[in-house]
Order: structure tokens, then C-alpha cells, then sequence
């Protein structure tokens, strides 16, 4: 009678391991048929050579090989193109702020807007609440450099200062006043830096940098929001 | 130009380019170049030790010259030298090199005198590099001195002329062996201007003199007699400068032999420069017109050349009429045959072309006398004169003070990024939470070409040590801090690199370094430097 007991036991259990792995199997595959790809339009490579490969915790490694796939959920679109952006500086030293946005991603002179030096930011108003997927920023590619305290923020407050949510900080030392980040410094290159967006909803993306290791200037060549509508 | 009037204006034009030359010193980062020649100089200080290395650096003249600046300022060591008083030597010759032009003597008036002295002055190239811990400008001074005083000693070759000759010569050749072909150049153009205007004179003096060729001989050999001797002092004064500096002053005079020693090396140099290849008409791209990237300004002195064209062409066409002139057509030939030899030869860098361009703006400061002469409205001179000095000093101010290290300024090359001072502030503020303070232990790990100039920012730090790649190096550890170039950094083993935060700073355009804070120093250092709230990602 013990011993049926015990066999039954460890068949009842090995069925509910069996189901639970087929569950979770099922889960992941109905994950994976609603997400596809990220297909983002790249520029021509103009920097070819300097940027190696550093592999350190805080250092992003760069391969010099494509970047890997990014999977977003089917319906994801691009909501940033031609949208209005601001900044906190208006006047820009070289370029139009509506560079950000208007879908040029070319690495020589014309496509950039340059911004003043120190910490400064350009918001990307959507328009509407997104639910945002991925966003993705080419600061200038032409060159081997790195942007300095890369911080990018979403929210619905035009203001941010409600419901602000960090997508990404390198600033580690906190040098933005927007308190340190642990997210790894990167080299420019013409495949731009993917953040993810992990779907927060939100209707406004600022992003903030303060200079670069060529100059003490802040610049953007673009920057893609992927995100779905928020039904 | 009454010579008092010359006088007064002459020394205010002294105080001007004094100046232009020492104000913000230290603004510019020290170049890779300045940064070894400091090194070598240190050495000497420090220990009293200098020999002469025929591979590279150099005559010895730079670092026997820096002493006196270095003792002035009560600085002792390598770690107390400054940036002010490196290049506060060659500023002190940058002044000599307006000061040579005195030399010139009757062979120049006075108004040709000054505005050469003021192109001189307020140059953009001559003061960028007057500016720069390195031989050109030592280079310029006795060079231009040399050509000089050469003129004069054909002209009266006396003891007094020799002297200076031989002198000129001498800390010409100990200051660049390369200045061989500076020699070369200036007896060239003596020789030719000696067919083109005394040749003719003397072939007419033969014919109408027929009769007296016997005593013509006689003087000419007692003319011969009386060069030589003091030739020959020259030639002692040259050879004995030489070996003076060559051997460090007696010490090692094996100096001298590895000077001559070194042409073929420098010859190598010269025709396979790796990267430093430039086109013939390099020199003449970056006086001509120059534009950077995006809203960069011009930078130009076609103003200066299309004057020195005007001060060739006039010196040409008035050859052989008056001995004065002729030293401007021997200046000119001097010029053009320099730049020629340089432009043709592949190694070129910006620095090089300083001799000549010399030569050029003097002649430039006569073809302005001539074009002044030419125009009759006296306003329309101030307009004119007031325009190039405006057009000088505006130019001088965009090299020098605001596009110092910016790649798109003609004379920058090779310059070290400004954003490098931050890697070197940064290591800095480590040290104040260290608890070694500038005792910690440095490690920096990079090819030669990426590691200076490092050890002059690292001068006072004890504890520093340099490999030149990462194989030499097992471990990081015990190394608070490791700047290593980008490249290296890629062949340390990911578990290592754990134990240090990184940053990227650049080194000179497109070559970034990398600087390693090994985790208990940042974590140290965050707490007692920056404090605040974290933020979402907050460490």
C-alpha cells in the first residue's frame, strides 16, 4: 500500500513537472510569434577602423559586426519621424532642431544639429501617449567619440517633472544633476545606440548629453522613437 | 622711417608680440613632441644628464637653453616644471627671431625693418609655435641669423663678421642636424646672386681693365688672404659650437660623430614618413586658405603671401643696382630654394615650413614699403596698413587662442585633445580620495604613439609605471588606476576589467584612451566627491 502510494506520489508529480514545462514551453513560443524584428534604416558607415573592442562592465562593447537582432511586438511603428522637438538650446550653433526628426541619418555635414556646451537636451513631443518599444540615437557618427552622461527620459509631462521614467543613464558620476547612472559609456557608430523601451507609455522623449570627448559640444544627427499605439 | 621713430615703434612692437606670445601659456595641451622634449629636458635638470641620441630629439640646444628658464623659476625637478616656463624659452627666442632682423642692418631700411618685424610679430604659425616646447623656434632664430650675418661676412668678410657667422652656424647645426640643408639653401642662393649681379659687374670691370690683369690677380689673392683667415675662424667657431652642445659640453664627444651619423637616418625619415607623407604644395595649402568643418572660420594669409610675392618680384627686378637690394634677391633666392627642398622632400609637418615663411614675411614687409610707396592718398595707406594688422591679429587670435587644438586649424597636427586635461583632472581628484594620495600605484598600458603625452601629466605621480602593451602586463591589479589605450583595453579578459570602472577620453581625434578606477577607489571617491540622489540607474 506504502509503496502504490509512492509511486503514485512521484507520477503525480512528475506530470505536474511535464504540464508546467509544456505551459511555460507554449508561453515562450506565443511570446515569440507575436514579436518580430526591428527593421531600422541605417546610414553608410563613414568611420571605419578606430572603434575597438573594449569588453568591460561599463563599457559598451563594440564588435566592428552588425548589432544583433531587437525584437519589438508586431504593430510596432515609427512615431517620431517629422515630430515637433524642442530644447534647451533654441538656437542651435550649427543646424535646424527638426534634424532629430526628419529621417536623414547621414554622417557628413548638413544632417547634424549642433546644441551648446555643457548638459543639454532635445524632447521629442509624439503627439499622443505610445507605448514605446525601442528608441534609437545617432549623436554623430563621423568620428570616434563618445557622448558624455547620455541620459534619456520618457513621459507624459511636457515638463518632466511627473511620471518620469529613465530609460538610460551613463552619467556616473552625476555631473547632469539627474542623479548617477549605471549604464555603460559607447562608441558612435552608424548603427546609432538602441535603448530600450520596454513599453512605458509615454507621449514625450527628452534626451540629455553633455559634450563629447572631440568637444564640448551636444549633438544630434537623429532619433527614432519605435513604439505602439496605446488603445 | 626716421631710426628714432623706428626705435620707439620697434619696442612697442617687441612688447606687443611679447604678449601675443606669453599670454594663457598653458592653454593649449601639451603636444606629444613638447611632451618628450620636456621629458629629455627633465632629465638634465634633474640628474645633469643629457646625451645626444641620433635616432630622434634632436640638437641639444633646446634643453642647455631651457636651464637658465628652469633655475629662474626655482624649479628644480621634472615633477615642478610648468608648461609656462617650457615654453616660456621659446617664446624668449620667438622675440629673437624679430630682433635678428636688426641684423640686417643698412641692407634693409628702416620702414622695410618694421613692417617685417610686425608681419613677424603677429603671425599665426610663427606665433602657434613660438608658443610650443619644441626646436623650431630656436631653429628660426639662428637660422635666419645665420643667413644673415652670411650676407654680411660677404660683404666685409672681417673677424667681427666671421664670429658672428661661426656662431650662428654653430648653434644652427647643434640646435637640428637637419639644418644642413638651411646651410645649403643660403650659400646656394649667395652663389647665385653672386652670378647673377657681381658676376656681370666683374666680367665689365675685365674687359675695360685688360691691361691690369697681372695686378688684379695679386689683389685677388691677397682679396683671397684676407677671407680666409677669417673663414677659418668661422668654420673653428661653427665646428667648436657643434661639439660643445653634441658632446654635452665634453662629457660624451662621441656627440659630435653620431650628429653627422644621423643624416642617414633622418634621410630615411625623410623619404619614408609613414603618416606623416604630405603632398608638394602642403606648406603652401595650409598658408593659402584653410576652412574646417561645419561654421569653422578661414584661415588664410594670402594677404602676406601675395606682399611676399610683390617683395620676390621686386627684389628680382632690382638686382644688382644697389648692394642693399641684393640682399633681398639673396633673401628671396634663400626662400624659394628652402621651401623648394622642403615641399619636395615627403615628410613634412607643419613646423617645418617656419624657416622660409620667415624669409617670406620679411620680404613681404618690403613689397608692403614698395605698395605704400606706390599709393599717394595718405588714408588710403592707414585703411591699407590698418586692414593687415587687423587681418594679422584676428588671425592670430583664431590659431592661438580660440581654435588652438581644434583639427580643422591649419597648424594644429597631431594635438592633443583638449578632453585629455579631463582624463588628467580626473586622475587628479582620485588621488585627493586615494588613500596613497599621488602615491598610488598607475598603471599605463599603451604603444608609444598613445602614451604620451602622459608622462608629463603624470609627472607627479611616483607610482607610475609604462607598458607598451598588454601581454607585459599579467595582472591589473594592484593598480588603483590604469589608463590604457582603447586597443589594449580590448585584450584584457572581461572577468579583470570587472574590478574597475571605465571611461573613454580622447586622446587626439579618433584616438581614445580608456581610464580604469578599480571599484573600491570610485566607490571612495563617489561618496566624498558626489554625493546626490541616484537616479533610476543609479549605482
Amino acid at each position: 500500500m506504502r509503496t502504490r502510494t509512492k509511486i503514485l506520489t512521484q507520477v503525480l508529480l512528475l506530470g505536474s513537472f511535464l504540464l508546467f514545462l509544456l505551459a511555460s514551453m507554449g508561453s515562450i513560443l506565443a511570446q515569440n510569434q507575436e514579436k518580430v524584428e526591428l527593421k531600422i534604416q541605417l546610414p553608410k558607415p563613414m568611420f571605419i577602423g578606430t572603434p575597438r573592442n573594449i569588453k568591460t562592465p561599463n563599457l559598451e562593447p563594440v564588435t566592428g559586426k552588425p548589432r544583433g537582432p531587437f525584437y519589438v511586438p508586431k504593430g510596432t511603428e515609427l512615431v517620431s519621424l517629422k515630430k515637433p522637438v524642442t530644447s534647451s538650446d533654441p538656437l542651435p550653433v550649427i543646424g535646424e532642431l527638426s534634424y532629430v526628426t526628419d529621417g536623414e541619418k547621414s554622417g557628413e555635414d548638413g544632417y547634424f544639429v549642433e546644441l551648446g556646451p555643457g548638459p543639454q537636451w532635445v524632447q521629442i513631443d509624439l503627439k499622443a501617449p505610445y507605448l514605446i518599444q525601442a528608441i534609437v540615437v545617432w549623436h554623430y557618427h563621423s568620428q570616434a567619440r563618445v557622448y558624455r552622461d547620455v541620459v534619456i527620459q520618457v513621459s507624459e509631462d511636457k515638463d518632466f517633472v511627473n511620471g518620469v521614467v529613465t530609460l538610460f543613464n551613463n552619467d556616473h558620476d552625476n555631473s547632469s544633476g539627474l542623479g548617477a547612472g549605471r549604464d555603460k559609456e559607447y562608441i558612435e557608430t552608424y548603427e546609432g545606440k538602441l535603448i530600450d523601451g520596454k513599453g512605458t507609455k509615454a507621449r514625450y522623449v527628452r534626451l540629455w548629453s553633455n559634450g563629447n570627448t572631440a568637444n564640448d559640444m551636444n549633438h544630434y544627427v537623429e532619433v527614432e522613437v519605435y513604439a505602439l499605439p496605446v488603445k | 622711417m626716421k631710426k628714432k621713430s623706428f626705435a620707439y615703434l620697434f619696442v612697442l612692437l617687441l612688447g606687443v608680440a611679447l604678449f601675443v606670445r606669453l599670454y594663457r601659456l598653458d592653454l593649449r595641451p601639451m603636444h606629444h613632441d613638447e611632451a618628450n622634449q620636456a621629458y629629455k629636458f627633465g632629465q638634465l635638470l634633474e640628474k645633469g644628464q643629457y646625451r645626444y641620441d641620433p635616432a630622434d630629439h634632436h640638437g641639444p640646444t633646446l634643453y642647455y637653453f631651457s636651464l637658465p628658464f628652469a633655475w629662474l623659476s626655482g624649479q628644480k625637478t621634472y615633477a615642478e616644471l610648468t608648461e609656462g616656463t617650457l615654453r616660456g624659452v621659446t617664446v624668449f627666442f620667438g622675440l629673437l627671431i624679430l630682433l635678428v632682423i636688426l641684423a640686417a642692418g643698412r641692407y634693409l631700411t628702416f620702414s622695410e625693418k618694421f613692417w617685417a618685424a610686425v608681419f613677424l610679430a603677429l603671425s599665426p604659425p610663427l606665433v602657434y609655435f613660438n608658443r610650443f616646447y619644441i626646436q623650431e623656434t630656436l631653429f628660426v632664430a639662428f637660422g635666419l641669423a645665420f643667413v644673415i650675418f652670411l650676407w654680411r661676412f660677404f660683404q666685409k668678410p672681417d673677424y667681427k663678421e666671421a664670429t658672428w657667422l661661426g656662431i650662428s652656424a654653430g648653434l644652427l647645426y647643434a640646435t637640428k642636424e637637419t639644418s644642413l640643408i638651411v646651410l645649403a639653401t643660403s650659400i646656394l642662393a649667395l652663389v647665385v646672386v653672386w652670378f647673377l649681379s657681381w658676376g656681370r659687374s666683374n666680367s665689365r670691370k675685365r674687359s675695360s681693365h685688360k691691361s691690369e690683369s697681372k695686378g688684379s690677380r695679386k689683389e685677388v689673392l691677397a682679396e683671397i688672404k684676407k677671407v680666409a683667415l677669417p673663414l677659418a675662424l668661422a668654420i673653428f667657431l661653427f665646428l667648436a659650437i657643434s661639439f660643445v652642445f653634441y658632446s654635452s659640453f665634453f662629457q660624451h664627444p662621441q656627440g659630435f660623430l653620431d650628429s653627422f651619423r644621423a643624416f642617414s637616418g633622418y634621410g630615411q625619415k625623410a623619404f619614408d614618413p609613414g603618416w606623416h607623407r604630405h603632398g608638394f604644395w602642403y606648406y603652401f595649402s595650409l598658408l593659402f586658405y584653410h576652412k574646417g568643418r561645419g561654421h569653422s572660420p578661414v584661415f588664410s594669409e594670402i594677404p602676406f603671401l601675395l606682399l611676399a610675392l610683390v617683395g620676390v618680384v621686386l627684389s628680382f627686378a632690382r638686382m644688382s643696382r644697389k648692394s642693399a637690394e641684393n640682399f633681398k634677391g639673396y633673401l628671396a633666392l634663400f626662400s624659394l630654394f628652402t621651401a623648394l627642398v622642403y615641399s619636395a622632400i615627403p615628410y613634412k609637418t607643419p613646423w617645418n615650413m617656419l624657416i622660409f615663411w620667415a624669409g617670406f614675411l620679411i620680404l613681404a614687409g618690403a613689397g608692403f614699403v614698395y605698395v605704400l610707396e606706390l599709393i599717394k592718398i595718405r588714408q588710403a595707406k592707414i585703411i591699407l596698413a590698418g586692414a593687415l594688422i587687423f587681418w594679422a591679429g584676428w588671425q592670430a587670435y583664431l590659431v592661438n587662442f580660440y581654435f588652438h587644438a581644434y583639427p580643422g586649424n591649419p597648424y594644429v597636427y597631431a594635438q592633443t585633445s583638449p578632453d585629455f586635461l579631463r582624463l588628467v583632472a580626473r586622475v587628479d581628484e582620485l588621488s585627493q580620495v586615494a588613500e596613497e594620495g599621488k602615491n598610488m600605484f598607475i598603471r599605463v598600458i599603451a604603444p608609444p604613439e598613445e602614451t604620451w603625452p602622459l608622462p608629463w601629466y603624470l609627472r607627479k605621480y611616483p607610482q607610475v609605471g609604462y607598458w607598451t602593451s598588454s601581454e607585459q602586463v599579467e595582472s591589473l591589479e594592484p593598480a588603483v588606476v590604469v589608463i590604457i589605450s582603447a586597443a589594449e583595453a580590448a585584450r584584457r579578459s572581461e572577468k579583470e576589467l570587472e574590478s574597475y570602472i571605465t571611461h573613454y577620453y580622447s586622446l587626439r581625434p579618433d584616438v581614445l584612451m580608456v581610464l580604469l578606477i578599480r571599484q573600491d577607489l570610485w566607490e571612495n571617491y563617489r561618496l566624498k566627491r558626489i554625493g546626490g540622489p541616484s537616479g533610476t540607474n543609479g549605482l
